[in-house]
């Protein structure tokens, strides 16, 4: 699905009123200059590419040619690049093309400074924007507890209600136990052959 | 002697004098052109043309030729999307159109990469393998030797390079084609009158649309002229089409 051409217009219009006030991207961006990179967010399905032209990027909402590469994930890994500088090397995002480019731009958009809740707001209000910003801020809360406490539920459900999986203290104490038979087994068997040693000797 | 004829709206000219009859249409709706698009179209042209640069594949350092550009609203575009290290001719062989449009991509501050061209579209003035994409928007119908501008254009695109020509055409849908016959012939010439003070000019547009050719014999016409991998969108209902072909 290609972005409808409102929401194209929006975001170049936040990009182009958020780059002049970044100028290190700005000069970062000579580095990668003529370039084009698509886009492909995977969920939801999004194309679009970005030329980096002049120190400027522009959103293509359709580029009906080949792109210098393609960068291929989740809108949550792409979201991701912001913050971190490792979800290239992680491998969450594919690449096809020039890997290169893709890792100079990864880290263009880690370097970066743009605040999304600042350039959201002429166009959302201000009001609005920050309720977006504490609602995702929330739900970031809520999805890491969620996942946290999934995962006790679901260790729970395996080990005590449907008995599947054992706990770690009973792993443990299994373990120690098959260490303590191994070790009787060997006693026995120097035992045995010291038995056999002496039998052979009277 | 027999004079070669050709149609200007519904009648029949000598093919010597469309290219001065359509010049003097353009000279006289050159002011309020802008203004009558939006007004005609309710906006919706500037989807057209958006579509039109998405299908481009235009990028940094690329050279466009914007044919009948007229006020500059594809040249614009392609002046941003090229950059620096690229460049956009704007050509229309009306020195009226020619005007409006450079004075006001100038006061817009779309200057450095775009030359202005004043020429016909059936004899450029440019050499062989020039361009990286040829566009030419609600022109062609205007145009009186179709095959000879196509050529034209196939000899100044670079291997490589793609045609665009976005025009009005026949609408697919019989009931959407009662609606626009009955607007285009009615709402049209009264709209003219109302804000251009040119009903005439206004019911040539409307004729003129009707005299083109469909979707299939443009393509046809295409494929003619040396073009390859062609094809075409109908947009609004095929109200108008994108028609696009490649240079091999």
């Amino acid at each position: 699905m290609h972005l409808p051409i409102p929401v194209a217009l929006i975001i170049q219009k936040i990009i182009s009123q958020t780059l002049p006030l970044d100028p290190d991207t700005q000069r970062a961006l000579e580095t990668i200059d003529s370039k084009v990179i698509a886009i492909k967010v995977q969920q939801p399905p999004i194309e679009f590419a970005l030329s980096i032209v002049d120190r400027d990027i522009q959103l293509l909402r359709v580029f009906d040619a080949e792109a210098d590469t393609t960068l291929k994930a989740s809108l949550s890994d792409f979201i991701a690049m912001q913050s971190s500088d490792t979800v290239i090397k992680s491998g969450r995002i594919t690449i096809s093309g020039d890997q290169q480019l893709a890792n100079d731009f990864a880290l263009i958009v880690y370097r970066s400074e743009v605040d999304w809740q600042d350039a959201l707001a002429p166009f959302l209000g201000e009001t609005l924007v920050h309720k977006l910003g504490e609602v995702a801020k929330r739900f970031g809360l809520w999805a890491g507890e969620t996942k946290t406490q999934l995962r006790e539920d679901t260790s729970d459900y395996l080990q005590e209600e449907a008995d599947l999986l054992v706990s770690p203290n009973q792993a443990s104490s299994f373990s120690n136990k098959l260490d303590k038979a191994a070790q009787t087994v060997e006693s026995l068997e120097q035992r045995i052959a010291a038995l056999e040693q002496s039998g052979r000797g009277s | 002697m027999s004079t070669e004829k050709t149609h200007f709206g519904y009648k029949d000219v000598d093919a010597s004098v469309k290219a001065s009859m359509v010049g003097d249409v353009f000279h006289s709706v050159a002011g309020k052109y802008d203004v009558m698009n939006d007004v005609m179209s309710f906006g919706i042209h500037r989807i057209w043309k958006q579509i039109t640069l998405d299908q481009s594949g235009v990028r940094p350092g690329h050279t466009v030729l914007d044919i009948a550009g007229g006020t500059g609203d594809l040249a614009k575009q392609f002046s941003k999307r090229v950059g620096s290290k690229g460049s956009v001719v704007l050509a229309d062989i009306n020195a009226s159109m020619l005007a409006v449009g450079r004075e006001r991509l100038t006061n817009e501050g779309v200057v450095g990469n775009l030359q202005y061209t004043q020429c016909d579209a059936e004899s450029l003035p440019f050499e062989d393998d020039t361009f990286d994409c040829i566009t030419i928007a609600f022109g062609l119908r205007n145009v009186t030797k179709k095959e000879n501008a196509l050529m034209s254009m196939l000899r100044v695109l670079k291997p490589g390079g793609r045609l665009l020509i976005l025009e009005f055409s026949k609408p697919v849908l019989p009931l959407l084609s009662k609606v626009y016959d009955a607007y285009s012939f009615t709402a049209l010439p009264m709209m003219g009158k109302l804000i251009a003070d040119d009903a005439d000019s206004y019911r040539y547009l409307a004729e003129s649309i009707r005299m083109h050719p469909d979707q299939k014999t443009l393509e046809s016409m295409m494929v003619d002229a040396g073009f390859e991998n062609t094809s075409y969108q109908n947009l609004t209902g095929g109200v108008v089409a994108l028609h696009k072909g490649f240079k091999f």
